[in-house]
């Protein structure tokens, strides 16, 4: 555990496990942009269509869509993810060819081609949120006619419900960098899972997990609300 | 009392599927083992000519598809009821901690599964099985150790937002059955990445790693395995939220 600390700082290179070929450890941090923005997108579509089914369910106040929203949640939230992101990516390549898979960086492509990469698994991605956020906002009910207002608070609510359940949505994101080939922290830490590099898969663990209570931590300052909320819904 | 109902029929509806699979599966095994075409045969229903008496046809090397699915069930919901089971045992000694001893003890505890909660749920199980046995064990050994972890880890999320004033038996009880979907959903997503259960013993995961190239020769092969997790995850999650 040590170890996996020091190498998450640097300190020390982490040794060989029995003669595999070594990472760099600055892998590691070079794979987090990636991640960061496959995430980042899925949020924002996420919240898109989150607070939009929201406001449609509050602005009708009708059971047949409200009942429809939370099936919709619950069913998302049943299917296996693995199966539904390799599916979707099957279908998107059958339809659209190879060129939407792997990862186009900024050096290389152009800002549309980098656009065009990352539509397709954040809304796949979004797919996997889309069940935290519904369940989050069941709680707001009602339309308080000022729309800034209400609009800052189901964005609010769903952050801060992402936030909690970050980890889920990291599993689900390891699960669609592999479908769609990006180069991110997922897809390097099932290669150290299968090569056994025991030491590293607990640095990128370790490292997971920090991230996640910085994620949380800022979500807290930035709303003003512990995102460690009960199922009720109570602070 | 209609909610209480749907609840109790629901549980018994799972253990019931679960009692029966297990019980056929030596005549399913048998079905498997005498029925060996070598080619994808379709289900009867879609092409009644060509099933070949296999009623949901056979999978991409012709073994019968519903009896692998009737073992996959019992292997599937059987590996991750120990880790409900694990899971409940966590919550009642928790709330009997909570009940019988000083308010500082469940903070522990809470602090502890918060924690917790911050590792990745299905890729921390690989980790932590990398780090304790590095998966050299016998399969059904890492199967076992698996099932528990992962009711541990769950268990550690659940417990880390449990009501303070709320009625924290019956929302244990409500999280205790949904998240044994999380943990069937957990075991099958580690099955397809073939670190659980090892063929040739099907399990719900485990027949869905070829599935991309089966949606082309044999798209029952790729779907219905799904659709059992599916099914299993919706009916506790249903039966989940019936509880007051």
């Amino acid at each position: 555990m040590i170890l996996a600390v020091l190498t998450i700082l640097g300190a020390v290179s982490a040794p060989a496990d029995y003669a595999r070929p070594e990472r760099p450890v600055s892998e590691l941090l070079r794979r987090l942009p990636v991640t960061t923005e496959l995430l980042f997108g899925s949020i924002i579509v996420v919240l898109t269509v989150g607070v939009a089914l929201s406001v449609v369910t509050a602005m009708t106040q009708g059971r047949v869509v409200k009942g429809l929203v939370r099936a919709l949640a619950i069913s998302l939230g049943c299917i296996p993810f693995f199966w539904l992101a390799l599916s979707l990516a099957l279908c998107a390549s059958i339809r659209w060819g190879h060129q939407i898979f792997g990862w186009a960086s900024l050096d290389q492509f152009s800002a549309r081609d980098h656009l065009t990469h990352l539509i397709i698994p954040a809304c796949v991605l979004a797919l996997a949120e889309l069940p935290i956020v519904l369940n989050a906002l069941e709680r707001v009910q009602h339309l308080s006619g000022h729309w800034r207002t209400d609009l800052a608070a189901r964005v609010s609510l769903s952050l801060q419900e992402l936030a909690w359940k970050l980890p889920e949505v990291l599993g689900a994101c390891i699960l669609t960098e592999v479908a769609f080939g990006w180069p991110g922290e997922g897809r390097l830490l099932l290669a150290i899972i299968r090569t056994s590099q025991t030491t590293r898969a607990v640095a990128l663990m370790l490292l997971i997990a920090v991230l996640t209570v910085l994620v949380r931590w800022i979500v807290r300052v930035a709303t003003g609300v512990n995102p460690r909320r009960t199922e009720t819904g109570n602070a | 009392m209609l909610k209480r109902s749907i609840v109790v029929a629901f549980a018994v509806a799972l253990f019931a599927i679960f009692v029966c699979a297990d019980i056929v599966r030596d005549y399913a095994n048998a079905i498997d083992n005498v029925h060996w075409t070598g080619i994808p045969l379709p289900p009867c229903f879609v092409d009644a000519t060509k099933c070949g008496g296999h009623w949901l046809g056979t999978d991409e090397v012709g073994r019968d598809l519903l009896a692998r699915l009737i073992v996959a069930t019992a292997v599937s919901l059987g590996i991750s009821l120990g880790g409900a089971a694990l899971e409940l045992a966590l919550f009642a000694g928790f709330l009997l901690i909570v009940e019988r001893v000083a308010g500082s003890a469940r903070l522990a505890i809470e602090r502890i599964a918060v924690g917790l909660s911050c590792f990745c749920a299905w890729p921390a199980l690989l980790v932590i099985a990398l780090v304790t046995f590095d998966f050299e064990v016998h399969s059904s050994v890492r199967v076992a150790i698996l099932a528990l972890i992962a009711g541990a880890l769950v268990s550690a999320r659940s417990i880390a937002r449990l009501p303070q004033k709320a009625k924290s038996w019956s929302f244990a009880s409500g999280r205790v059955i949904r998240d044994w979907a999380a943990i069937i959903l957990m075991l099958a997503t580690i099955d397809f990445f073939g670190f659980g259960v090892q063929p040739p013993v099907p399990s719900w995961g485990n027949m869905l790693v070829d599935f991309q190239s089966n949606f082309g020769i044999a798209w029952w092969a790729a779907v219905f395995p799904a659709l059992c997790i599916f099914a299993a995850a919706l009916l506790l999650e249903i039966g989940a939220r019936a509880i007051p």
